[in-house]
């Protein structure tokens, strides 16, 4: 029995039934035909002979054959006394002949009373078919076997398997029929029994609203019922023969099919939880499997019956949230009501929660005010009661209880109760413990004074507006730095601070930093004035910031007066000029220096030496000849190293004749110091440029090419050079690793500190009102000046000749 | 052969009477005058009527181009050589288009000064070997604008 299947009805049908279908170690142990070989030992087989005279009760004429041959039957079935089942040789017209000690056990006849009894009178034997059929069939093929029930003796009716044999004699004529039969009748019981039981099971789970379902040791499903489509959607005929592996994921097939083999092993109901995803999510179910045996006792499947408790852990968890809110509002509950009487005794105490009371409730009833709540509590509320009686008027009262560390506050209400006739008068108090209330009030009230403080003592004027740009609230600092007196600002529009030229812009800007409101400097990059009540102005500063309210936003704008620092911008710019142009006319007059005198002065003694070797003879002095050859050399590659230092130091060509052959000629001598190749592209006769706009975009072509030799491991440089009326522009660019573009944000950054060589050309731009940029150009860096062609900076001459 | 007669303009003493040696030590060559300044230097090849003129490029009152336009008038068959400290090619250009014959750097005068002035005594164009091919390309560019 340890293979099972459903039958096909019972697989769809709630009335199914499971029949175990027969082992096939069952179908060996059938009997084969037999041949009384029983014992398994021929010698004994050999010997065994069969007496006539033994053979039936007599009376009927026996021939010899048969009565030998019965004699056989019976000597051989004589062995098969040790047999427990019963063994009976009976005549074709079932006379019985031999009846060993299983048939005497079993059937409670003797050996001697049975002989010679017709068998089936005796044993009452009732057929499964018609006997005149077994009896043809015996005939026919020699043996028949099924099952029959017999009566025993004290009339118990069993029920055997019988298989019964025919022996013929030579002729072919049947002589005795050999029958061994045994008792199943327990078997049958427990069969009986089991189908009943299952027949039960199936009825239970076919209606049960759990899930439930049996596999096979394979973790084939033999059956579902129909709550399991509840369960995961599937009908039992989707479900049935599949294994979970064809039905789940993975992960939850093994898990499964683990829980059941330890089932199979244990062979012991287990429970488990089990957890799947489903359509709705995932569910948790109890799953109890265990195990199904069929009469053999051998575990064949097993049974599952899956109680889904994901709606039950939810609810477990809506409850336990429930009882935690529950608990947590009756801990936060701090109001204690008190019944007092015109006495001032406690006539009664309720509580959420007793905590709060720093006695048992019965230890109070009873006593006068001031027992347990200590002396604070007194004497405000004696005096209050007489009051509250006679007025009928409900009072509030606040106090304090506990030493100074521990104090805590309480605010009362005190109402009178209307007396029952003959009874006390008596108020309700009830008290609440408003210590938290009144620390985060003192809290408040700190910072607020913090606030304050800082508020008003604020080097920076602080105002804050409404959204529309309402002064709402200003400081010290605001009235001081634009002359108002607070009261004159508060309710006005904040473009009363701002020069009437703003105004328009101010508002504008204003709509625009209400759409996104946000810390930020106000007016990037731009110079700010503010307007003082007497119309003077003065530079600034603003930083703005939104504070956000639940309602009402409010703008606060941070205001300095950065009148001190344009100062000292402005100085330390007047001062840089100051010091380029002196750079500048130091350059130029050590130019002048080197080039009008110390060269002039070498080229001379260049042109004397060359006098000396003529006249004089050195024929007999060859060191002296060779070392005045050498001076002359020397003399003048010095003249040459002078004029080339000198020309950097200041171009005479820069003044004389201007900045295109300037550049050129600086451009020229670049290209063979560094063998860079340069394209300076500009117009032929661009005409010249006022002074100081030639030696700015001199110094920054030098500068650049000084920059790109040094740091860009460029091969090649570009400067482009042209102009209209309005403006002069030029760009250098590089296409080497460029500049880091770090360090180009801070070259464009005002005040950057990339060296003295970015800021000298900035400085030099910005005196004359144009601009500098330096970008990134991928590769390089490309240096961008324009320069503005005023009327005040226009050329007025052509060239001044300088010496 | 008779005497090349030179006038020098030249600003700078050492200069100017280096450059007398210098040139006289040649036989048949004389310097006839000497002149500070530009305006000097074109009265003087007025009065003396020199061959050669030797110009310094910068000097005071009147540079020597400008000078040597002038002179040309004064004295027209006057040959002009520029004597500067001057390499850039783009002021031989110049000299040279203001009617001037030669053009030496100063640092080469002792290794080009003869030959220039021989040269440009015999009408010929001389310039200073260091910046000569450069003074070509200048003319490229120029007859480019």
């Amino acid at each position: 029995m340890g293979e099972s299947a459903l039958s096909d009805q019972n697989r769809s049908g709630p009335k199914g039934r499971i029949v175990p279908t027969p082992s096939p170690g069952e179908k060996q142990r059938r009997w084969e035909p037999l041949t009384l070989e029983v014992s398994g030992n021929p010698a004994v087989s050999a010997e065994t002979k069969v007496s006539p005279r033994e053979a039936g009760d007599g009376g009927d004429a026996w021939s010899p054959e048969l009565l030998e041959a019965s004699e056989t039957l019976r000597r051989h079935a004589q062995l098969l006394d040790l047999a427990h089942d019963a063994i009976i040789v009976r005549t074709p017209d079932s006379a019985i002949t031999f009846w060993n000690r299983g048939a005497e056990a079993k059937y409670g006849w003797t050996k001697e009373e049975a002989e010679g009894q017709n068998t089936h009178d005796l044993l009452r034997t009732e057929f499964p078919e018609p006997f005149d059929e077994v009896q043809r069939r015996l005939v026919q093929d020699g043996h028949w076997e099924g099952e029959l029930v017999h009566t025993c003796r004290d009339g118990n009716r069993i029920i055997v398997a019988s298989r019964q044999v025919l022996q013929r004699d030579d002729k072919g004529q049947p002589v005795a029929i050999l029958e061994i039969n045994r008792d199943i009748t327990r078997r049958k019981r427990a069969e009986e029994a089991l189908k009943e039981s299952e027949q039960r099971l199936l009825s239970i789970m076919d209606s049960s609203p759990s899930i439930m379902f049996l596999k096979d040791r394979q973790g084939r499903y033999l059956y579902v019922n129909p709550s399991f489509q509840t369960l995961c959607g599937l009908t039992p005929a989707e479900v049935v023969g599949k294994k979970d592996s064809e039905l789940f994921p993975l992960p939850q097939a093994d898990a499964f099919r683990s829980n059941d083999l330890n089932v199979f092993l244990s062979e012991m109901p287990i429970e488990f939880e089990e957890t799947a995803i489903h359509d709705d999510g995932l569910h948790t179910s109890i799953v109890t499997k265990f195990p199904l045996r069929d009469t053999q006792s051998n575990v064949y499947a097993l049974c599952g019956i899956v109680t889904d408790i994901t709606e039950r852990k939810r609810a477990e968890e809506a409850l336990r949230r429930s009882e935690a809110r529950l608990q947590a509002v009756i801990e936060s509950m701090d109001d204690i009501v008190l019944e007092i009487d015109d006495q001032g005794v406690y006539v009664n105490v309720w509580t959420t929660n007793d905590k709060l009371l720093p006695r048992p409730k019965i230890e109070i009833i009873g006593q006068r005010v001031g027992f347990a709540f200590g002396e604070g509590f007194t004497s405000p509320i004696l005096e209050a009661i007489p009051r509250v009686i006679a007025n009928g008027r409900a009072e509030s009262l606040e106090f304090t209880m506990g030493s100074s560390e521990r104090q805590r506050w309480f605010l009362g209400r005190m109402s009178a109760i209307r007396p029952e006739a003959g009874a006390r008068k008596s108020v309700c108090f009830l008290i609440r413990d408003i210590t938290n209330l009144k620390r985060t009030e003192l809290a408040l009230r700190e910072n607020q004074a913090l606030f304050e403080g800082l508020f008003e003592s604020s080097p920076d004027a602080i105002l804050t507006t409404t959204p529309e740009g309402t002064i709402a609230r200003l400081n010290a600092q605001t009235e001081k730095l634009f002359g108002y007196r607070r009261e004159e600002l508060v309710g006005k529009s904040i473009e009363v601070l701002v020069p009437e030229r703003f105004r328009d812009h101010h508002a504008a800007h204003r709509e625009a930093y209400r759409a996104q409101p946000r810390v930020r400097p106000m007016g990037a990059g731009l110079e700010l004035f503010g307007r003082r009540k007497d119309g003077s102005e003065f530079p600034i500063d603003i930083l703005l910031g939104p504070i956000a309210k639940d309602k009402d936003p409010v703008v606060v704008a941070v205001v300095r007066d950065i009148t001190d620092r344009k100062r000292a911008e402005e100085s330390v710019r007047e001062l840089s000029a100051r010091l380029l142009q002196l750079q500048d006319e130091e350059r130029r007059r050590l130019a002048r220096e080197l080039h009008d005198s110390t060269a002039q002065t070498l080229s001379a003694i260049t042109l004397n030496l060359s006098v000396v070797k003529r006249y004089a003879s050195f024929e007999k002095n060859t060191r002296a000849s060779k070392a005045l050859a050498e001076s002359v050399e020397l003399a003048r590659d010095a003249a040459r190293e002078l004029r080339t230092f000198s020309y950097l130091l200041h171009p005479p060509l820069l003044d004389e004749i201007g900045l295109a052959q300037a550049l050129r000629w600086y451009v020229d001598g670049f290209v063979k110091r560094t063998r860079i190749r340069v394209n300076l592209e500009m117009a032929e006769n661009p005409g010249r440029l006022p002074r100081e706009i030639e030696i700015a975009l001199f110094r920054i072509v030098q500068e650049c090419l000084t920059n790109i030799h040094r740091h860009s491991e460029s091969s090649t440089a570009e400067i482009r050079l042209f102009q209209n009326d309005q403006r002069v522009v030029l760009e250098v660019r590089d296409r080497g690793k460029g500049i880091l573009s770090a360090s180009l944000v801070q070259a464009n950054a005002a005040g950057s500190k990339l060296g003295v060589g970015i800021r000298g050309m900035r400085e030099r731009v910005r005196q004359l009102g144009g601009q500098i940029e330096f970008t990134p150009a991928d590769p390089g860096t490309l240096v961008r000046t324009v320069i503005p062609l005023t009327r005040s900076n226009n050329p007025t001459q052509g060239s001044s000749a300088g010496r | 052969m008779a005497t090349l007669r030179i006038l020098i303009a030249e600003d700078n003493r050492a200069v100017r009477e280096g450059l007398r040696e210098f040139l006289e030590a040649q036989p048949e060559w004389q310097v006839v005058g000497e002149a500070v300044n530009g305006m000097e230097a074109v009265e003087k090849a007025r009065e003396l009527q020199p061959e050669v003129v030797i110009l310094d490029y910068s000097m005071p009152q009147l540079d020597g181009i400008s000078a040597a336009a002038r002179i040309r008038q004064a004295s027209p068959q006057t040959e002009l050589l520029v004597l500067t400290q001057h390499d850039a090619p783009y002021t031989a250009r110049r000299a040279l288009d203001a009617g001037v014959r030669g053009y030496v750097v100063k640092s080469d005068a002792d290794r080009d000064l003869l030959a220039a002035v021989e040269a440009v005594s015999r009408h010929k164009v001389f310039v200073s070997s260091s910046i000569a091919q450069d003074v070509s390309l200048e003319r490229g560019r120029s007859s480019n604008a």
